[in-house]
């Protein structure tokens, strides 16, 4: 198990050590906020229409707000993931650092299993920073957390799946757009 | 120590290597000697464990590189043609992470990666980005990089590519230091490189050993017969140089290789210079140039080449 972690620790700070990292998280950040807020303040309008007056009681913020906006960002991670997980192998090849990774005393499980779990947790990092609108919600409203939470390991497990197929994909090519653009068709074909 | 057996490696139709068998003993340096394209690379690879060949076997130490990959791979240190290096990384993060991912135990880690980097001359580097680094020092992160977790084989491909001649010079130096009791594996398409570090030499072309040879045994071969460099100048239409050079008593062998350009091979290294001097004064054929031809395993080396080429 010891060099699965090391080859996570490596490619963890590898996201940070370039700019790819910062950049994928404030889009990802500007894009979904825009959506949460968007999503929030129709909500809002909708309490003042009066077409709604007499559904208002059917008004509530886990069905107006947080289901559209999990269905939103879940289309932004299939854009995006592609982006994050199309250097893990076609770099390597690229760089030549395959062949230290190939003819060291590793095996390979540990090498895929050791970039799929770094970039699980940068994905991670991904939806902890983007709790802030939950935290917003909590706050100023009572959404039902259940599904809040049930919602965010149901992202959480869809992101895994679509870095296993950006992994896939860029085990096949030494070119990173490539990979990118074979990830994408998979996902949107089957997605 | 190492051994590979009929080792065959095709990529559809075209045969890498053809059937290639040779034997490394502990703690010897073999020159691994080829023109660009003759299967240097694609052999080195498969004895490092990287690729799997087509046909053959490869041991290295008591390990089969394709039935026990792990063990096999820890016993080798590997410096591929390009040194696989994360420009994002600095030196010693770097040298770090290897040394994780070879099983450097954590008590000898750091002593093992100061010891590396210090044999390598890339502590004053330490902390810096691989990716500013100039060439020869990547390189010589490469070789860092093979013997951090102190293997006792050592397969580096041309370790001296690219660098300039003083940076040539040190990294040969630090091959022969590291040899020891390590056996090595270099391979190379420059000849001084193998007379100057290896004790053995294999020559490969089109994928298959022409020669493979002590560099003892090889250098009395082409001792025994000295070669001459002759340069004329002579407006003889009749071109009988040839044969009036070869009368001369010890001469075994004459041949044009330019207009005016005679490479003469002569029996038992006898020395014919004044001789030939005095004959060429006589004829009048203006003497440009004679030398002696040092570059003994040049020679040779073109020779095997070109007569495979045949």
């Amino acid at each position: 198990m010891k060099p699965v972690f090391t080859i996570i620790r490596r490619e963890f700070k590898s996201y940070f050590a370039s700019p790819i990292a910062y950049i994928v998280l404030v889009v990802f950040l500007i894009l979904s906020g825009i959506f949460f807020f968007l999503y929030l303040q129709s909500f809002v309008e909708s309490q003042f229409d009066p077409r709604f007056q007499f559904l208002r009681e059917r008004l509530n913020l886990n069905d107006f707000v947080i289901r559209p906006y999990f269905g939103t960002v879940s289309i932004i991670l299939l854009l995006m993931i592609p982006l994050i997980t199309m250097r893990l192998i076609a770099e390597e090849r690229k760089n030549f650092t395959a062949e230290l990774l190939f003819t060291s005393p590793l095996r390979i499980i540990h090498i895929v299993l050791g970039k799929f779990l770094a970039s699980l947790s940068f994905f991670g990092v991904m939806l902890i920073l983007s709790a802030i609108y939950v935290v917003v919600l909590e706050a100023y409203g009572n959404p039902d957390s259940g599904p809040v939470l049930t919602g965010y390991l149901g992202l959480f497990l869809l992101g895994g799946c679509f870095i296993a197929v950006g992994l896939f994909a860029s085990s096949l090519t030494e070119n990173q757009i490539i990979s990118a653009v074979i990830s994408f068709g998979i996902l949107l074909f089957f997605g | 120590m190492i051994q590979v057996q009929n080792l065959t490696k095709r990529y559809g139709n075209l045969v890498a290597i053809d059937n290639v068998s040779f034997r490394v003993g502990q703690g010897e340096i073999l020159g691994f000697l080829g023109p660009n394209g003759a299967g240097k690379t694609t052999t080195m690879r498969i004895i490092s464990g990287y690729m799997p060949p087509t046909d053959g076997t490869v041991r290295v130490g008591d390990f089969d590189v394709l039935e026990d990959p792990i063990k096999a791979k820890r016993q080798i240190g590997y410096l591929p043609e390009n040194p696989p290096l994360y420009n994002d990384m600095t030196v010693q993060g770097y040298l770090d992470f290897v040394a994780d991912i070879k099983n450097v135990s954590g008590k000898n880690k750091k002593a093992k990666i100061d010891l590396a980097m210090e044999r390598c001359g890339i502590t004053d580097v330490r902390r810096r980005l691989i990716g500013n680094l100039s060439k020869g020092y990547r390189q010589r992160i490469g070789i860092a990089q093979a013997i951090v977790h102190d293997p006792a084989v050592l397969v580096l491909d041309e370790p001296t590519i690219g660098l300039d001649p003083k940076q040539i010079i040190e990294i040969r130096y630090l091959i022969k230091s590291l040899a020891g009791d390590r056996t090595v594996i270099l391979s190379t398409h420059l000849l001084p490189e193998v007379t100057m570090t290896c004790t053995r030499v294999v020559i490969i072309n089109e994928g298959k050993i022409v020669l493979e040879e002590s560099l003892e045994t090889l250098s009395q071969r082409v001792n025994g017969a000295q070669m001459l460099f002759l340069k004329l100048n002579y407006n003889d239409k009749s071109n009988d140089v040839n044969e009036k050079i070869l009368s001369l008593p010890t001469v075994s062998e004459v041949k044009e290789s330019a207009y005016g350009e005679f490479i003469i091979q002569t029996k038992g290294g006898a020395d014919i210079r004044e001789e030939l001097v005095k004959m060429v004064v006589k004829n009048g054929w203006g003497l440009l140039e004679l030398r002696p031809l040092t570059h003994a395993l040049e020679e040779v080396f073109l020779r095997v080449i070109s007569t495979e080429g045949e």
